[in-house]
């Protein structure tokens, strides 16, 4: 893609539609602007939702008795509701919520297709609550993040075919020839969430593949629904708002076709590094973990672009909340990926296997580097789609640094507790009990990030509907209360 | 578009400082133009070499066993010690194979635990001269190849039916077998081992059951 984009931007250098107006962009704006806000309150919901049910999940580690009774809510079932709302649920919709509008102000066409999208969308969330209730009702699959029973596979599967349809149409009706990197980590990202979910649902549900290559497959899909679809998104993401809310180009921008290619290159097999002592050969997570070495071409390429833009122009920080989102985010991926890539060597895997260490990556991953993206887009998208203001900067502040406490809290949780759960463990004379007290103080705090999780998801969903329900004041009725975008200066960089 | 909003005055909406137009077209002339971005290809050039070296040091560490499920070198070649570690020849104790054979298969159902056998059906194995002659190659070929028709034990006329074991039974097992019978129940001749009872096996080949005017 990256090719073609160099070859197509070589041919025809000024194939430009006159988008230039304001009014262009707001025809956009109103013509994506259901199915977007559909995404955008499906996103909100599922987090509230997802935040919840991590709570009692966290809760149940330190007091086993909490809700003991109701057989819905034991941990056997909460806790992979907790993971697939997560997934599903709060990060498909807000990553998709990006990547539709990338995708339409990119293309800078109004493609239309509203309904199709809603629908798709809709459909997409049928799916997700769908595999939910089936997840309560006890007809759980035994793979991590596919615990879907198998008939909200074919909904997910033909719902995401509609919102990766509409994507490819919108992308070719693009008025610009060249492409931008949004634009080919979003496409990358559609086509490998499609191949991913089809390969992992057909070796482990249709035709389950024997023994030993299921775990190997559930730890590959895993891996890759975080290295293949969100992250890929969440790049795509910063890579457009990082020079609409600094107004300079990203730095070192021509090294992007490194970092995508390398990135998909890597990620794609990192996964299966962490089936190192499983009942597989060791050449396998031997494979795996050169290829999670590798993701540090790409991580040193897009961490220095990100952060020297971001540097660059520092002060934009204090004015707009979503350069504030984007640098937590940044900075979390850096965290991220040191984590991931050092933590796959095997002197690493002694300590930190079959602990919580595993779970305080993922949850930083996805909170944190993800979440964070996803949340400053919305906070850049709304008022767009509706014309009016943010109805609390209080708001928007309170999730913010909630949702940064929550983040450190649970971090250091799982991720230091998981390393002194695996050290205790390692040692032949710790009893379990011992461990598990130890880990008392580690789960407590988990607890507690988990809560201000929960204060933020629900400071968002405020401003959802604070900004749905408030009236027009009559400025918002008359004018446009977005101005007219600057022009982007090239300089040599 | 009126002036009077300012930054200030909308604390509630990120301004764009960028256009999307421009924001394709500036990033897409980037990827023409000659690059002075260093700091990136300095990092991401030492990331390339850095993983290069890794992935160099650590396939020749890990790669190399393709079919072990063990990590470490030290591990691995603990295993191959192992597998290869010198074996002296295997030395059977025939009695106590055939003690438990004689038991476990079909010889104490018909021959009995004190291996009498039954009279008049099933002739006896204690003081038969089938059993304790010199010739170990007779109640060899009897349970390798095994007996049809009259015969005459100790001075009892017996007309059975004794199945082939040959096709069943490895030769340390029948060797195990005929050492037991050989010296139980007041028997006392001598010990057959895994060579004869090869040997006599190899002597008869595949054949059908014997009757006692061709023994």
């Amino acid at each position: 893609m990256n090719l073609i984009g160099n070859i197509c931007s070589s041919l025809f250098t000024d194939l430009s539609g006159d988008s230039k107006s304001r009014e262009g962009v707001r025809g956009i704006d109103a013509s994506i602007r259901f199915p977007l806000l559909t995404l955008i309150k499906s996103a909100f919901i599922w987090l509230i939702v997802a935040t919840v049910f991590g709570l009692i999940a966290s809760i149940k580690l330190h007091s086993p008795g909490f809700l003991a009774d109701c057989s819905v809510l034991t941990y056997g079932k909460v806790d992979p509701i907790f993971w697939n709302t997560l997934v599903y649920g709060w990060l498909f919709n807000a990553g998709l919520a990006c990547a539709v509008f990338l995708l339409s102000r990119l293309g800078g066409n109004n493609v239309g297709l509203g309904v199709f999208l809603t629908i798709s969308v809709s459909l997409w969330n049928t799916g997700v609550l769908a595999g939910i209730i089936g997840i309560m009702w006890g007809e759980q699959l035994p793979f991590e993040w596919l615990e879907f029973p198998a008939f909200a596979a074919p909904i997910l599967f033909l719902a995401f075919l509609g919102i990766g349809t509409w994507s490819l149409l919108t992308f070719r009706s693009r008025i610009h020839r060249s492409s931008y990197a949004s634009q080919w980590w979003i496409l990358a990202s559609i086509f490998s969430f499609s191949w991913i979910y089809t390969a992992a649902q057909v070796m482990l549900v249709c035709m389950p593949a024997q023994g030993a290559i299921q775990t190997l497959v559930n730890s590959w899909y895993v891996e890759n629904v975080f290295g293949l679809f969100i992250a890929p998104l969440a790049f795509a993401t910063l890579y457009y708002l990082l020079p609409k809310t600094l107004g300079t180009a990203v730095v070192g921008y021509k090294y992007s076709g490194w970092a995508f290619w390398s990135w998909f290159l890597f990620a794609s097999f990192s996964g299966i590094a962490d089936l190192a002592n499983g009942p597989i050969p060791a050449w396998v997570s031997s494979l795996g973990v050169i290829a999670t070495f590798g993701l540090l071409i790409p991580t040193t390429t897009m961490s220095i672009q990100f952060l020297s833009s971001l540097f660059s122009r520092f002060s934009v920080i204090w004015d707009s909340a979503t350069a504030r989102y984007l640098l937590v985010g940044c900075i979390t991926f850096l965290l991220v990926m040191y984590h991931k890539i050092f933590g796959a060597l095997r002197g690493s895997l002694d300590t930190t296997q079959f602990s919580l260490y595993d779970s305080g990556v993922t949850q930083l991953a996805l909170f944190g580097f993800a979440g964070m993206t996803f949340t400053g887009a919305i906070y850049f998208i709304l008022p767009r789609l509706l014309n009016k203001e943010l109805p609390s900067t209080s708001l928007i502040d309170l999730q913010f640094w909630s949702h940064l406490m929550g983040l450190i809290l649970v971090s250091i949780g799982l991720i230091s507790g998981g390393t002194q759960q695996g050290e205790l463990m390692n040692g032949s004379t710790a009893e379990a009990l011992v461990v598990v007290k130890t880990m008392q103080s580690s789960f407590y705090l988990t607890t507690i990030g988990m809560v201000f999780f929960l204060i933020g998801a629900v400071a968002s969903g405020a401003t959802y509907i604070g900004i749905m329900l408030s009236t027009r004041t009559p400025e918002e009725t008359e004018t446009s209360l977005i101005k007219e975008a600057p022009e982007l200066e090239y300089s040599a960089s | 578009m009126s002036d009077e909003f300012q930054n200030r005055d909308l604390p509630g909406i990120d301004q764009s400082l960028a256009s999307d137009e421009s924001i394709v077209k500036t990033h897409a002339r980037i990827r023409r133009e000659p690059s002075t971005a260093y700091p990136v290809l300095f990092f991401t050039c030492s990331a390339v070499v850095a993983v290069i070296i890794f992935s160099w040091f650590y396939a020749r560490r890990y790669l190399g066993e393709e079919n072990s499920y063990l990590h470490e070198r030290a591990d691995i070649a603990l295993y191959n010690d192992w597998q290869e570690r010198p074996r002296g020849p295997i030395v059977y104790d025939y009695y106590a194979i055939g003690e438990s054979l004689y038991t476990k298969m079909a010889c104490v159902g018909c021959h009995q635990a004190d291996g009498n056998g039954l009279p008049g059906q099933f002739p006896p194995l204690a003081g038969s001269e089938y059993v304790v002659t010199e010739d170990h190659a007779l109640p060899t070929k009897i349970l390798l190849a095994g007996l049809v028709g009259p015969i005459t034990v100790k001075g009892n006329e017996y007309n059975g039916n004794m199945a082939a074991y040959g096709p069943g039974l490895k030769d340390h097992e029948i060797a195990g077998l005929v050492t037991y019978i050989r010296k139980s129940w007041g028997n006392e001749a001598s010990e057959v081992n895994t060579d004869q009872v090869a040997a006599v096996r190899a002597e008869i080949g595949d054949r059908s059951p014997y009757t006692v005017e061709e023994l």
